[in-house]
Order: structure tokens, then C-alpha cells, then sequence
């Protein structure tokens, strides 16, 4: 900035004082080749003749002869020291008209008939236009270095704010408070951007803390509820064994008990593995209505004890690339939990069609609001907390689902319930 | 019959040890892979109990080694890593079966028994008839008797019969029932087996022999003779 106004303040110098001074310069030329050229071809009176009115009427030039010491011109005595031409020099003559002394810039050269001849003229505006538009370059040089400077300042440290303000989030959040957000600012630039990116980041890492935070609390309270209940089973037991009344029943409860911590416990790893990927990677074609088959066929007793019409229902023969497992798993899930909540009498049809299969129930159904969050981890609803579970059912039918690219969704069938998995 | 235990769980290896012995089985232990493999290399067991995670030297480890010696011995691994890939990848290494723990000590039992039948072909698969108690069943004809009378079973129903007469005596667990009548090997974390064994028994009730079909709570079921 400061090179531009310099040459900026160059041209303006040029074009203005500069300008000025070349014409002066020009017109002084001139007027010493004019009166070289008369003295060349005049005889000196005659030359004379023709410099007295000049040198009386030239206002803007000072101009003095000297021919044998005799002084022509509108001065009274030569004054000493005056350079010879072109180069010129400043000093003091005494103005007739002002009654004052007034410095000039001329020269003095010697013409070919034994003339002297001064020339000068009062260059003063000119030297003051000068020495002002000096004065002005430096201040305005002095303005803009130091705006430059400030404004170079005033950037920086706006930077390093802002770089510092995203530091030290960074650091926040590393030692621990996670809520913590890089602020927004209204510049929309790159820091902005930067910004946005890392609360994003931080976003997902929160949330994600968050599920594992609540999952864990979830999972804790899960486990605690029948640990507890076995650990009072096994403290009454050991009362019986101690009067001898322990009655093999009340352990075979206690290993049932137990077997039901092992098998949520299970059901937990197993879901991990499905999400982190290091389940279900042996799979195979196989035929998807062997499945579904088997699973109503495992699950036929269940609806018979409810009075329920379990039915099964092919229009096409799918096959699948699958874990043969995992989706029996799948299957099952779904088709017991249809038996499960659609209350007795109900009527409960499983459609395979070519491109998904659907299970679909004519009982209470779940509201729409419901919908999205049965498939959460642990999640149970009012209406279900009674009956037996852990409330991992779905939440590991979808991750089974999602493992083979089938997508799960949730249909309101008015009334009832209708599952539908898209292949 | 001979067994042998690589186990490195102090507590599990003896229980192991006490349940084989007490199925009359004679039973040898090792708590480490090098000493393990060295025992089941030096003798001829029937069927040895494999755990995967060993000191010094790992189960498939051990496995590997001993199929590549040319040992047929029937091996039961005993693994806390569950999912389909270790399984396979242990059966692939030459097991015979393959047990998560924790187990029901019945289900090791029975799987035990059965890997033990296989090994010395003792049981002739010739028989063409199971019997327990009242009830008959003609394997040729399909028809099962209780008290001489024909009960009519469903398809399902009758393999979970069959697999309970041939292990008539022995505890089964809904795993191996599950395994064993609908062909898929894993938990299935649920209460329908017993519901199926309930229409089961129902039909035996008929006959007034309901109680041939025990339930051991924690356990599983039972067929026993009277």
C-alpha cells in the first residue's frame, strides 16, 4: 500500500510541480537563446536598442545587461556570485515595486559582443507550491503508513482471535466439557467455515458419547433389575440350603434368571458386532421363504395358544444373499412380536412378495408417533414394560436388516400393525 | 471311555472334570495348550474338550497341530467368542462341535455323548425302533405309540420327540433341541421351545403319561422311562 501511494504521490508531483518547472525552465531557455541570437546579429547598441523595453516591460522576467560595466535593466548594481547558465541559483535583489528584498532564481551568461547578461525570476510560488506538495506527500505517506499499520494490526489480531477462540474450544472440549461450540461470527469466511466443520464434528462425537453414555446407564439398569432379583433369590437359598429346604426348583429358577442376564448380555455383544461390522460376514444364498417358513412354523404354537390365525401367505419364491442365522433371527423377531401385541383372536399374515416381505396384524397396532423410536436400543413402551424383554428385540432386527440392506419400516394398517422389509 | 480337558479356568476345568467323571467317563486334564496337545498326542481319547484361549500355545493352535499328526479325535471347542465367523473358523481348523460359553453342563454333556458315539460307532444306527417307558416309536413307519395308542404328531413334533428318546435319561436344552429339530445353531433367547414341548406333552396327557416329559427349570427337558 505504502509503494502505491508513493508512486501515486510521484505522478501527482510530476504532473503538477514538475509540469511547472519544466516550463519555467523551457521559457528561461528561451529567452537566453532569443537574446544570444540578438546579440549574434546586432552590433551592441543596436542590441541595446532592443533589450532596454524588453527589460522594462517583462514582468514575469528579470533580465540585466552589463556592457563595460555600464548596467542596463531594472536592477542597479550586479549582484555577486550568480552562477553561469543553465545552472541556476537563488538570491536577493531589491524589488522597486514591493520596496522590499525578494529572492529569485537566475544565471548569468556572457554574450559573443562582450555583453554580460542576467536572467532571473521570482520562482517563490513555485519553490512554496514545491516545498508544500513535499510537506503534504509526507504527511499523507505518514497517514497511510500508519493506517497500514493499524489496519495490519487490527487483521491480525482479528486472525489470531479468531484462531485462538477455535483453540481454545478445542482445548475446552478436550479436557472434558463437550457441549462447548466454536461461535459463529456474520463474516461467513473460512474461519467460519472452519468453525462449522469442527461443531459438527463435535456434534457427532457428542452424540455418539451420548448414545454409548446412555446405552451403558441403560444397559447398567437392565442388568442391575434381575441382578438384583437373583442375588435376593440366591440369599433366601442359602437360608433354605441352611435348614435344609432347598428345593431344586428354586435353583432351577435362579439358572433361569440367570440365563436371561447371559442372554441380554448377548444380545448387547451381538448387537456391537452387528454395528462395528464383525457380525454377519459369512453369508450365503439362500432361499428366504425357507426361512420365513421356518420361523412361522417355530412360531405357530405361540399364536394357537392365543387363538390367533397365524397365516402364511407366497406369491414368489425370493432368494437372498444372507446370514441364514442372523435373518431366521430377523424373521422370528418380528413374526413373535406380531403374535406378542396383537392381543387374541387377532389375524396375523405373513406376504412374501418379490421385492419385500410384510407382516401385517389386525390388533392394537402403535401409534405413528411410536414408530421410529421402537427400534431404539432398550427402548420399551408403556404399554409393554409388563411383558417379558429386554427391549433389544428390534433395535437387533434392525441392525440385522440394515447389515443385509434391507430396509425396515413401520405402516399404520387401520387398524393394526403392518411391518413391511424391503429387499 | 476316555475324555481329555484343556482348560486353563481352574474352576471350570475341575467342574468339567467331576460332571465327566460322574458320567463314568475317565478324564484327563491339562491347563495349557503345550501340555494339552502333548496328552492328546501320546493317547487315544475318546473326545477332547478344547478350550480356544490357552496359555502358551492357543486351541486352534493345538487343533491344527493335532490334525496335521494325523489324530481323528473327535474335539469339542469350548469358546467365549461367539458369532458365526469363529465358529466356522474353528470347525474349518478341524473341531468336531463347537460350544459358547457359558453352557448349560447338560448341553456339554449330551454334545460330549454324542461326539463320544460318533467316535467309536458303538451305537448301530441300524435300530429301527426308539423306546421309553409307554411310548414306542417305529422310526421305518413314522408312528409313534403311547399305551399301545396311535398318537398323530406333526412333523416337528416328531423329530423333538425322537431327539428326546434317543437321549432319553439326559437333560436337553432348548439350544439343542433348537439345533436338533429346526436346524439353526444358535440361542434362540426365546419360550417357544417350551411352548412346543407343552403341546407335546398335552398328547402324552391324553394317554395318561405326562409325566414320561420332565421339565429341569433352568435346564431343559427330560424323557425318562417312567
Amino acid at each position: 500500500m505504502l509503494i502505491i501511494v508513493s508512486i501515486l504521490i510521484g505522478v501527482l508531483y510530476d504532473r503538477s510541480v514538475g509540469q511547472m518547472q519544466r516550463s519555467q525552465e523551457q521559457q528561461f531557455s528561451q529567452l537566453i537563446e532569443q537574446q544570444q541570437a540578438l546579440a549574434d546579429q546586432l552590433d551592441p547598441d543596436a542590441f541595446l536598442e532592443q533589450f532596454i523595453p524588453q527589460a522594462q516591460e517583462n514582468r514575469q522576467f528579470l533580465m540585466v545587461a552589463r556592457i563595460n560595466g555600464q548596467i542596463y535593466g531594472r536592477l542597479q548594481s550586479w549582484p555577486k556570485g550568480i552562477r553561469q547558465c543553465p545552472s541556476r541559483n537563488l538570491f536577493p535583489i531589491w524589488s522597486q515595486r514591493y520596496e522590499e528584498l525578494q529572492l529569485v532564481s537566475g544565471c548569468q551568461i556572457g554574450l559573443s559582443q562582450g555583453q554580460e547578461l542576467l536572467i532571473a525570476t521570482d520562482d517563490t510560488s513555485l519553490r512554496q507550491l514545491k516545498d508544500q506538495f513535499i510537506s503534504s506527500a509526507a504527511i499523507a505517506l505518514l497517514i497511510s503508513f500508519s493506517f497500514a499499520l493499524i489496519a495490519g494490526w487490527w487483521f491480525s489480531a482479528q486472525v489470531l482471535r479468531r484462531i485462538q477462540s477455535i483453540n481454545a474450544v478445542a482445548q475446552q472440549v478436550s479436557h472434558g466439557k463437550m457441549s462447548l461450540r466454536v461461535p459463529p461470527s456474520s463474516n461467513n469466511d473460512e474461519f467460519d467455515l472452519l468453525g462449522s466443520n469442527i461443531n459438527q464434528m463435535l456434534d457427532r462425537l457428542q452424540n455418539s458419547l451420548e448414545m454409548i453414555v446412555n446405552n451403558s446407564d441403560a444397559i447398567a439398569h437392565d442388568l442391575r433389575t434381575p441382578l438384583a432379583r437373583l442375588r435376593l433369590r440366591l440369599e433366601q437359598a442359602y437360608i433354605q440350603a441352611e435348614n435344609q429346604q432347598l428345593s431344586s426348583d428354586e435353583l432351577g429358577i435362579m439358572i433361569e434368571e440367570l440365563d436371561e442376564i447371559l442372554s441380554t448380555f448377548s444380545s448387547i455383544l451381538e448387537l456391537s458386532k452387528l454395528e462395528s461390522g464383525t457380525l454377519g460376514q459369512a453369508k450365503e444364498s439362500i432361499s428366504l421363504n425357507q426361512i420365513i417358513e421356518d420361523a412361522c412354523d417355530l412360531a405357530q404354537p405361540l399364536a394357537e395358544e392365543q387363538q390367533q390365525n397365524l397365516h402364511l401367505m407366497t406369491n414368489e419364491q425370493v432368494m437372498v444373499n444372507a446370514d441364514r442365522r442372523l435373518l431366521f433371527r430377523a424373521v422370528y423377531n418380528l413374526v413373535e412380536n406380531a403374535i406378542k401385541y396383537a392381543g387374541a383372536n387377532a389375524r396375523i399374515d405373513v406376504v412374501i412378495n418379490a421385492q419385500d416381505f410384510r407382516i401385517i396384524d389386525n390388533g392394537p397396532g402403535i401409534p405413528k408417533s411410536e414408530h421410529n423410536k421402537v427400534f431404539r436400543r432398550l427402548y420399551r413402551m408403556e404399554s409393554s414394560r409388563s411383558s417379558p424383554g429386554h427391549g433389544l428385540g428390534l433395535a437387533l432386527v434392525k441392525a440385522i436388516l440394515d447389515n443385509h440392506q434391507m430396509q425396515i419400516e413401520l405402516i399404520s394398517a387401520e387398524p393394526g400393525l403392518e411391518v413391511r422389509v424391503s429387499l | 471311555m476316555r475324555v481329555l480337558v484343556i482348560e486353563d479356568d481352574n474352576t471350570t476345568r475341575e467342574f468339567l472334570q467331576r460332571a465327566l467323571q460322574e458320567q463314568q467317563y475317565q478324564v484327563d486334564t491339562a491347563d495349557n495348550g503345550q501340555d494339552g496337545l502333548f496328552l492328546a498326542l501320546e493317547h487315544d481319547y475318546q473326545v477332547i474338550l478344547l478350550d480356544r484361549m490357552l496359555p502358551k500355545l492357543d486351541g486352534l493352535s493345538v487343533l491344527s497341530t493335532l490334525r496335521s499328526a494325523g489324530k481323528t479325535t473327535s474335539v469339542l471347542i469350548l469358546s467365549a467368542l461367539d458369532s458365526v465367523d469363529d465358529r466356522v473358523k474353528g470347525l474349518r481348523e478341524g473341531g468336531d462341535d463347537y460350544l459358547v460359553k457359558p453352557f448349560a453342563l447338560s448341553e456339554l454333556l449330551v454334545r460330549v455323548q454324542i461326539l463320544s458315539k460318533r467316535q467309536s460307532h458303538a451305537q448301530s444306527s441300524s435300530d429301527t425302533s426308539l423306546q421309553a417307558g409307554e411310548l414306542h416309536m417305529d422310526l421305518l413307519s413314522h408312528q409313534v405309540r403311547c399305551s399301545g395308542q396311535l398318537l398323530s404328531l406333526q412333523p416337528k413334533e416328531f423329530k423333538l420327540l425322537r431327539y428326546l428318546m434317543e437321549h432319553k435319561g439326559q437333560v436337553v436344552t432348548r439350544t439343542l433341541l433348537f439345533e436338533a429339530v429346526w436346524d439353526y445353531d444358535f440361542d434362540p433367547q426365546t419360550n417357544v421351545i417350551d411352548v412346543h414341548i407343552a403341546r407335546l406333552r398335552k398328547k402324552f396327557e391324553a394317554q395318561g403319561q405326562a409325566a414320561i416329559l420332565q421339565t429341569i427349570r433352568g435346564s431343559g427337558y427330560r424323557l425318562v422311562d417312567a
